[in-house]
């Protein structure tokens, strides 16, 4: 093998992602499926003072969607906490994430083709959370909020063409908080991981 | 190797932003359909009432001219709405009587379709507000009022809906005046509602009517005696 990298100031990795999301904690309450369309760019500088940490900027969106099976369930009008309504309804359920974080990264190894690192985050997120109760009910609320998070992966590069591919593991959480008081249910401080898998393009100078 | 950024991050945004909705590629017309009960808290039904008896004849509450109360007093249709009532209210340990023998309850049944850019209906309760009974016989004419008012919300479809209620004749109140009607509540209703297909036959949709009058009363147990 011919040719190592070698991460040193003024270089940087760019990534783009296709991304897989699960859901965690209330979160899952509300939507336990995999999320299947989603996507992220990540954008990571390594220091100068330090060649093994990067600070980051990324955008990932995730949307989670589920058609519940038709049940019988209480509806509660107008805000009540007494229902006196069952009904009987199909629910969709969708919640949109677009997390924007900054972070910093730790690669393990930088002067291999495979570039092991882990991260931690911190930034906002916007979320938009829909409910649509056959066609009789359905409310949209969306929030910026604060997100936390952590994340770990790798880059495998591809010989000397400076394009390789990445696998990437986020787990992001964050403040929002709604209550669809329709059904009486609470998402409070969601959490999910994000499983991103894509094309890195590393812009690093040679030895 | 060197690459392009603006080209690059023009490459990101692409292929994201295919990526924002979800599209709702499972979403069939039945999916739609709809039965809600409403209740109230203070009454234990199972106790409180023994006979009932159901209208004879429809009410119809439509925006479109093309369709009468003929229509939705067809024999074959009103014979399956009440049957199916029938069966679900003996199964419940209910007593059926003649309407002229006073019962407890006595169930109106009201058919709506609505053509407009569509509704569909928030159960609201406005209690004490009665609608009239006469003192002899059952005059159960059009123009009467719900206890349970329903606040339409747009959507662009042609829904029907069948509206099924209890009116509280065991308890009702004396006239106010001697020419005029007994006051009665409103105590429980029904309301099934689907969007009209074009497809589908007669016996899918009398299906579709006496599952969705079971699923009414099966989420309804606190009726059952």
């Amino acid at each position: 093998m011919t040719g190592t990298y070698s991460a040193k100031s003024q270089d940087m990795i760019f990534n783009i992602d296709y991304n897989f999301g699960y859901t965690t904690g209330s979160m899952s309450e509300f939507i336990s499926t995999t999320a299947y369309r989603g996507g992220g760019l990540n954008y990571t500088k390594f220091l100068e003072s330090n060649e093994n940490l990067g600070v980051g900027l990324s955008i990932d969106w995730d949307a989670f969607y589920r058609k519940m099976p038709r049940e019988s369930f209480p509806f509660y009008s107008g805000g009540s906490t007494v229902s006196n309504t069952d009904i009987n309804a199909v629910q969709f359920r969708y919640m949109y994430t677009l997390p924007i974080l900054v972070g910093l990264d730790y690669y393990f190894i930088k002067d291999e083709f495979f570039l092991p690192y882990v991260g931690i985050n911190v930034g906002t997120i916007y979320t938009e959370q829909e409910l649509y109760i056959s066609a009789y009910d359905n409310e949209i609320n969306t929030a910026w909020d604060l997100a936390y998070g952590v994340e770990a992966g790798f880059h495998l590069v591809f010989g000397e063409s400076g394009i390789g591919m990445n696998l990437i593991a986020k787990y992001n959480m964050s403040s929002y908080n709604y209550t669809f008081t329709n059904i009486g249910l609470e998402t409070s401080n969601p959490s999910y991981v994000s499983l991103g898998v894509g094309l890195s393009f590393l812009m690093m100078n040679y030895y | 190797m060197k690459i392009s950024n603006s080209l690059l991050i023009l490459f990101m945004v692409l292929a994201l932003s295919s990526c924002y909705r979800a599209p709702d590629d499972t979403v069939f017309v039945s999916d739609l359909d709809m039965v809600s009960t409403n209740y109230s808290s203070d009454i234990d039904y199972k106790t409180e009432y023994l006979t009932y008896s159901i209208a004879d004849s429809f009410g119809l509450a439509s925006n479109v001219k093309s369709v009468t109360v003929d229509d939705v007093n067809d024999p074959k249709f009103r014979t399956l709405v009440k049957n199916q009532l029938i069966q679900n209210m003996d199964a419940y340990g209910y007593q059926m009587t003649a309407a002229t023998d006073t019962p407890d309850i006595y169930i109106p049944v009201t058919i709506s379709y609505i053509n407009t850019t569509g509704v569909s209906y928030y159960p609201i309760y406005s209690p004490g507000y009665g609608y009239g009974y006469p003192g002899y016989g059952y005059g159960y004419g059009g123009g009467y009022y719900y206890g349970w008012s329903y606040i339409p919300t747009s959507y662009s479809y042609d829904q029907g809906s069948i509206l099924i209620d209890w009116i509280d004749v065991k308890n009702r109140k004396d006239p106010i005046a001697p020419d005029t009607v007994w006051i009665v509540e409103q105590v429980w209703s029904m309301g099934i509602s689907g969007l009209n297909e074009e497809s589908g036959s007669e016996d899918e949709r009398n299906e579709k009517i006496k599952k969705a009058i079971d699923i009414g009363f099966n989420q309804s147990t606190y009726l059952k005696k």
